[in-house]
């Protein structure tokens, strides 16, 4: 008996060789056809892959689209602090800024609006792939109607798109759209599956942003910075008469109970933090009892905020996102509290999170102009707002001026020097009446006078378009300045000022000032991005939402 | 339900090749049948009784009208008793199916009774089968077919996954033999079946889908328009349903071809019809053939109609006399097709229409001749060819004005409207890409057509395009299909935000 023969005798051995034979003889018999239609779906799948990173693109699915999730997938078990829940765990602080200051590694994974059903979801992701010594859980989706998580499943789609498509775990993911499923049971699953499915559509909105494969990730670590400021918001917490306490639905408390569960299970320590400042009283009594009986930690923003130098009128971007501003001064008070109650290594010098250092320059890039953009909506004299904008770099910034009626009547002499070396050539002192404008950039400046006609500017300036007109006491009228056919400010008697920052795309700021009296105050401020029709939070009637 | 227009279909039929042609050759009948009825069960339970009984009625039909030939002595009379048992029975099921809610209502209205509530089953595609089995038991009644012996093999000719839904309407004989044997896995036939499909779900998913969009936005909310829009709209509803039809027939077709099983063809290029009767002989062709042999040609051949011709001869003159013969069974075809088409009132009248067309055309034949030879119209000129096509693609056009808005009502306002303005400019301003087409997605929809239409011509020439295709080297092959496939996957309208998951011959 030849040694083959007794391996056959050997029943899983005589199996094998059935099998290798079978697919041999498939091999033989079908062999062209199978590298044949092997090559044709391999080719297949790799344009579909290369279809799917075209259309799967961000360009008009909100915020959350870029979560800091990813990055919890990509560096595993790198991560100090996890804050989740809705949008303000992505403004109201600024991990780039925790690392600098502090070396401590933190990361949003929040979505905005996100129910809280889907945050126990992103929790138990986070937990798969990190070990966070700490957890920050936003109390805001705490206090969410049923009726608002119905709306955001069925009309948000994006949103809920945005929470699930960040979990790469299959099964997590697929409870998670079960959950979603309880409020729109018309949701097609396919679209949670397919990235590709879900943006077919998108060939009706490509750009060349599509086409490229560097994009720049504009949320850092998860955060985006907000760079607007809100005006004439009154703090609602402050003001806030109700002490009630509000009762937590029972749906939420228990998301709630596992996911303190989860934590407990994982080591990890869950502090709930109350992250908006304008709540309302019956909000933070609630939150707090709420974490009294679960035994979580619980931090109230509203309490400590105004010991870090937060100021109401220039850290809000809305009346309940921080601005960067604000993030970064909530942010310190985070690190020094983080710092004096864990023991965490310094990140800063470790190599293998050089991932932060690349955010520096753009941190501060960005803290630049949002601090320049709080500088120059403090002033209130025109000569000290005519010495701020001299030290603007010209680089980056376009200034728009345009006057109306009789500017130039009661123009000081210090005035006019500042104003000549802003760059302007025509010497204004003795243009009584005159309608003039000028756009000043690193081009150079562009700029015209007329006594009894309407000047009008416009043009070009790299992508942004202006358009700038004046009207003197002669011509009468109105003046106006426009950026990318959008008004920027609804211009006063008196000269008119825009800035516009190009790095960034936004207006530093917008103002007028009446020098057609002797004095000059900031008369107003109109049309800055996000000054208009800002709703005020209202306090609830807490009757409504007991369960 | 799983729709050929879901990823849960694609995944079935998959699932069903690969066992397909795994099971042993004799025993491939079986998978279809499970995978068939694993597909219809997905419908519901209600629709699988409504099935079953009719598959037990016209079973039990054929084989007792079978035993009673068998006899030594055949009474026909009693046969014919067992076939109008059999035919009334599933006839029944589908008006109960059908109108039985409306029916119900009615008599309660009229006898002013308590209302009951009456829960509405449509069973999905009970026309279809019902007509197949129709088919079968006067077959079996006529000797032309012999009554199936085993239940389960004539279960699955009426159940067959890919006719259920829309049909084709399949005769036992052509399809039944072939379901029965298994087929060997060809090659040539699974990549020619998957092709047809692609072409399928282009034509659906691309082109159907897309016109939906417009057409339902102005027929639902018809008050906001004017003029010329309806007529736009009217031709995007045509071409839509043609679209929506053939591409689903494309798919089951396809699928079936891959495993070289062919079904009859239902659709043959209808808009290169050159008369109204020559569109319906390529138009849903399989409920034309269904019509014709088992409504119309019995009537042709009644004793009873010929006595009356010969009556009227004497009164009507003998031309009129004759065209009687054609008149009646024509008028009742088409008013029985309007009614298997929907039970409103708009269905009854869309289907007068086309009677009165085609018998008006069949009737006036020869003055018709006399005119084109008096006008010296040359009548085998391409020109006159193209008119003849255009006139006849108008006057489907304007049927879809009967059936796309969906009440008789809202047609008489529609047509009210088209006549209260003349603007032309519609097709120079923006106008068409407000109405649920963006400007994007319309330039799509013409693009898809004019694709259609190319590839139509090319058919139409008698060159078949897959052959034509596979001759092609395999670079060029490989980025049509390709072309295909990502046309579908990034212009197809699909996914949670869109409804257009359905077929419209679906509800018959």
């Amino acid at each position: 008996m030849t040694y083959f023969q007794k391996l056959l005798k050997y029943k899983p051995a005589k199996y094998m060789v059935y099998i290798i034979y079978f697919i041999y003889f498939i091999y033989r018999r079908y062999m062209k056809i199978t590298i044949k239609s092997v090559a044709f779906l391999l080719i297949l799948f790799m344009l579909i892959l290369g279809v799917q990173k075209v259309l799967y693109f961000p360009t008009n699915t909100g915020l959350s689209e870029f979560t800091g999730i990813d990055d919890i997938h990509k560096y595993k078990n790198s991560y100090d602090v996890c804050f989740l829940g809705p949008s303000t765990s992505i403004s109201n602080v600024c991990n780039q800024e925790l690392y600098e200051k502090y070396g401590i590694a933190g990361v949003s994974a929040a979505v905005s609006q996100q129910p809280i059903y889907l945050t126990r979801y992103t929790l138990e992701e986070v937990l798969k792939y990190q070990s966070p010594q700490v957890v920050f859980l936003d109390t805001r989706s705490l206090f969410y109607y049923e009726q608002a998580e119905r709306t955001m499943a069925l009309e948000n789609e994006p949103l809920v798109h945005s929470s699930l498509d960040v979990i790469n775990t299959l099964s997590i993911r697929k409870e998670a759209l079960e959950k979603v499923q309880l409020y729109n049971k018309d949701i097609d699953p396919f679209d949670y599956f397919s990235k590709l499915y879900y943006s077919h559509d998108n060939w009706k909105n490509l750009t060349k942003k599509n086409f490229n494969s560097n994009v720049e990730n504009v949320y850092m670590n998860g955060n985006v910075s907000f760079l607007d400021i809100v005006d004439n918001v009154s703090n609602t917490y402050e003001s806030s008469q109700n002490r009630n306490v509000l009762k937590i639905r029972l749906k939420i408390e228990k998301d709630f109970s596992e996911m303190v569960k989860m934590c407990e299970d994982a080591g990890t320590e869950l502090i709930l933090t109350m992250n908006y400042v304008n709540a309302v009283k019956s909000h933070h009594l609630a939150a707090k009892t709420l974490a009294k009986k679960y035994n979580v930690k619980y931090l109230n923003i509203n309490e400590f905020i105004y010991k870090t130098g937060f100021q109401h009128n220039l850290d809000l971007r809305d009346p309940i996102h921080f601005n960067l501003s604000g993030a970064i001064k909530w942010t310190h008070f985070l690190g020094e509290y983080l710092q004096k109650n864990y023991n965490f290594t310094d990140k800063r010098k470790d190599k293998t999170y050089q991932r932060y250092e690349k955010n520096r320059k753009i941190l501060q890039e960005q803290k630049e102009f949002i601090y320049t953009k709080q500088q120059l909506l403090s002033v209130s004299s025109f000569y000290k707002y005519l010495r701020e904008i001299n030290e603007l770099n010209l680089n980056e910034n376009i200034i728009l001026i345009s006057v109306n009626d009789d500017a130039m009547k009661n123009l000081t002499k210090v005035e006019a020097n500042l104003l000549q070396t802003l760059g302007l050539n025509i010497d204004l002192t003795n243009k009584n009446g005159c309608s003039y404008a000028a756009v000043i950039s690193s081009d150079g400046i562009q700029e015209d006078y007329s006594y009894l006609k309407t000047v009008t500017l416009d043009g070009k300036i790299n992508e942004t378009s202006y358009e700038v007109i004046s009207n003197g006491l002669q011509s009468g009228g109105n003046s106006s300045i426009s950026i990318n056919d959008t008004e920027t400010i609804q211009t006063g008697k008196g000269f008119n000022f825009t800035i516009y920052n190009t790095k960034f795309d936004k207006i530093t700021n917008s103002c007028f000032f009446d020098t057609t009296t002797t004095i000059n105050p900031v008369q107003s401020r109109y049309k800055t991005t996000t000054t208009t029709n800002i709703q005020q939070i209202t306090e609830p009637n807490i009757w409504e939402n007991i369960e | 339900m799983i729709s050929f227009i879901s990823i849960k279909f694609l995944i079935f039929i998959s699932i069903t090749l690969f066992l397909y042609f795994l099971f042993p050759i004799k025993h491939r009948w079986l998978v279809l049948l499970g995978a068939s009825v694993f597909f219809y069960a997905c419908t519901g339970i209600e629709s699988i009784i409504f099935l079953i009984f009719t598959a037990i009625a016209s079973y039990i039909t054929a084989r007792n009208i079978e035993t009673i030939y068998a006899t030594a002595k055949p009474n026909r009379k009693r046969a014919r008793l067992h076939l109008i048992l059999g035919i009334s029975t599933t006839l029944v099921l589908l008006l109960y199916a059908k109108i039985g809610s409306s029916a119900f209502d009615a008599v309660t209205n009229i006898f002013s009774l308590k209302p009951i509530s009456f829960r509405e089953i449509v069973p999905l595609g009970i026309s279809y089968y019902t007509f197949s089995v129709i088919a079968y038991m006067t077959d079996v009644y006529w000797k032309k077919e012999r009554a199936e012996h085993n239940f389960f093999k004539f279960f699955l000719y009426m159940i067959y996954f890919p006719h259920i839904i829309q049909g084709p309407i399949p005769r036992y004989r052509r399809l039944a033999p072939q379901l029965i044997e298994g087929h060997k896995y060809n090659y040539k036939n699974l990549c020619y079946g998957l092709q047809r499909m692609i072409w399928g779900y282009f034509k659906k998913m691309v082109i159907a889908d897309r016109f939906a969009l417009l057409t339902s936005e102005v027929f639902n909310n018809y008050t906001s328009y004017e003029g010329l829009i309806f007529i736009v709209a009217a031709a995007c509803a045509a071409i839509e349903l043609y679209c929506d039809f053939s591409g689903c027939m494309d798919i089951a077709l396809g699928f079936s071809e891959s495993i070289s099983i062919y079904l009859d063809e239902n659709f043959q290029r209808p808009f290169f019809a050159k008369s109204a009767a020559e569109f319906w002989h390529r138009w849903h062709i399989t409920l034309g053939t269904w019509f014709k042999d088992y409504i119309y040609m019995p009537l042709v051949i009644n004793p009873t109609l010929a006595k009356l011709c010969q009556k009227s001869k004497k009164t009507l003159g003998s031309r009129f006399a004759k065209s009687l013969m054609s008149i009646i069974p024509l008028s009742a075809v088409w008013i029985l097709t309007g009614m298997w088409h929907g039970t409103g009132m708009n269905y009854i009248v869309w289907g007068c229409y086309w009677g009165i067309i085609i018998i008006i055309s069949t009737v006036f034949s020869p003055e018709f001749k006399n005119i084109t030879k008096a006008l010296k119209i040359n009548t085998t000129s391409h020109i006159y060819k193209c008119f003849q096509m255009i006139r006849t693609s108008l006057l489907y056009i304007v049927s879809r004005l009967l059936t796309a808005p969906g009440d008789l009502k809202i047609t008489g306002d529609i047509i009210q409207r088209i006549f209260s303005k003349f603007n032309l400019w519609i097709f120079f301003d923006e106008s068409l890409y407000n109405i649920g087409l963006d400007r994007k997605d319309f330039w799509i929809g013409i693009i898809s057509v004019f694709v259609l239409w190319k590839v139509s011509i090319i058919q139409e020439k008698g060159i078949k395009v897959r052959d034509k295709i596979s001759s092609y080297p395999i670079v060029l092959r490989w980025s049509i299909y390709y072309a295909g496939i990502l046309a579908i996957i990034i212009f197809g309208i699909y996914g949670s935000q869109q409804t257009g998951n359905t077929f419209v011959y679906m509800n018959y």
